[in-house]
């Protein structure tokens, strides 16, 4: 083989071989377990705990509410709309890592009247409907069909 | 301090010993020093390698990752926006379960409100409706319709996102949901100019592309997405396409059924009923 064609094959093959290992290298361990990425991402994406605990987790400790709750018209409605996520307080319960909704900004975010809401959706004009009357002193939190 | 030693060690013969015992000294930590270098940079070089080697071997003993099968499922949601109230409580879940930032522009999912007057649309969504959204009071008289529509990421099933990306962090799970490395994502938005309902943003705390992840790590733990436990109204539905007679393709079975943007042939696997032609 003239030494000019060598010549050339080693350098494409040096080419070749640097490019091989560079990408051995560089890629990461478990890269195409799957498909064009990492495999290990996927356990890693599940690996962190939830900060909303289960809809039923709460009724484990507060009962009275829970069967309060579950007899209104709020029953498919999660607690932690209201109260926020659960996972800290439920780790060690406590009054200060759970929320206490402010009664009339909660029900309102909801039932205020907007045009966009669907039209059969329960909503209210404020003013007209309590005249600025907390809507605690006539409903019921945890059941708010029942008047007080 | 050499020369002062060799100075010394010309004085006495004690000195000579010192001179002798200093420059050993000072040589042998050279030496040393420059053995220890040798030694770092080859260990340096080799790492990933070895590392490589270990997993390997890891890999061939027991089978990580914890014997999940990824690809039993393909996950999807339904959003019927006739029950959808705008009250923005999933937008809520959304960041405190995902830790997404506060500010108001950053969203893996929002609310928007479409209004219409006569032939103009009027879209707002203040904070993406993480405040719920103040009335319609402006030209209230003449609003002919309204609605609230919830954006999400919509899990292409061809996605421009994965497409694009440079580094293979974002990716398509077997299971369907889209999903960023955030260990390989190198911050270059490409991904965030590529999505065509932009889903995206660039998370300031961790400086790599952010997006709804269908709460992957919820799902997995047979939970619903934070978005959809929280919803109180029913609007969202969370299921399985695989799962032939599951509440999801129930749903779709029994609803019209529109996507976002059909003619970009994304293919979403966000299934939206009762929406509007304004929409996109
Ligand atoms: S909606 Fe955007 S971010 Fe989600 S999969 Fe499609 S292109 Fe990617
Ligand atoms: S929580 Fe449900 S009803 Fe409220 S804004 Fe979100 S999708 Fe709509």
């Amino acid at each position: 083989m003239p030494p000019q064609v060598s010549r050339l094959i080693y350098i494409f093959a040096t080419i070749v071989l640097a490019f091989v290992a560079t990408r051995w290298w560089l890629q990461p361990d478990s890269f195409g377990q799957y498909g064009h990425y990492r495999g290990k991402a996927l356990p890693a994406a599940v690996a962190h705990d939830p900060s909303y605990v289960p809809k039923t987790s709460c009724a484990d400790c507060h009962e009275d509410e829970a069967a309060e709750h579950a007899a209104g018209p709020h029953r498919k409605v999660s607690c932690q709309i209201c109260h926020g996520p659960g996972a800290t307080h439920i780790e060690d319960p406590q009054t200060t890592n759970i929320r206490k909704p402010d009664v009339a900004a909660a029900c309102l975010r909801c039932h205020e009247q907007r045009a966009a809401r669907p039209a059969r959706f329960p909503q209210i004009v404020e003013a007209d409907h309590a005249g600025g009357k907390a809507c605690n002193s006539c409903h019921t939190v945890h059941n708010p069909s029942e008047t007080e | 301090m050499n020369d002062r030693l060799y100075k010394l060690s010309r004085t006495s013969p004690e000195s000579t010993d010192l001179a002798q015992t200093a420059q050993e000294m000072a040589s042998t930590t050279r030496r040393d020093f420059l053995k220890t270098l040798g030694t770092a940079c080859v260990a340096i070089a080799i790492a990933p390698v070895a590392e490589k080697l270990s997993v390997a071997e890891a890999a061939k003993t027991e089978n990580t990752p914890a014997e999940r099968d990824w690809s039993k499922h393909k996950w999807g949601m339904a959003i019927d926006v006739e029950k959808c109230i705008g009250c923005g409580h999933c937008v809520v879940a959304c960041k405190e379960e995902n830790g997404v930032p506060k500010e108001p522009f950053y969203f893996r999912t929002w609310i928007e409100r479409y209004q219409q007057f006569g032939d103009e649309t009027v879209v707002d969504s203040p904070n993406g409706g993480y405040d719920g959204f103040p009335p319609e009071t402006e030209r209230a008289e003449r609003l002919d319709k309204a609605f609230f529509v919830p954006k999400l990421c919509n899990a292409c099933e061809h996605s421009p996102c994965v497409q694009v990306c440079p580094v293979g962090a974002t990716f398509e799970t077997p299971d369907g949901a889209v999903l960023v490395d955030p260990d390989y994502c190198i911050g270059c938005r490409y991904c965030i100019q590529a999505c065509p309902y932009g889903t995206r943003f660039l998370n300031p705390i961790t400086g790599v592309a952010d997006k709804c992840t269908l709460c992957y790590h919820r799902i997995h733990n047979g939970q619903q997405p934070a978005c959809v436990e929280n919803c109180p109204t029913g609007a969202r539905l969370f299921g399985d396409l695989k799962d032939q007679d599951g509440p999801l393709n129930q749903f779709l079975r029994e609803h019209k059924i529109h996507v976002l943007k059909p003619h970009l042939n994304t293919y979403p696997k966000v299934f939206y009923s009762g929406i509007d032609k304004e929409v996109r």
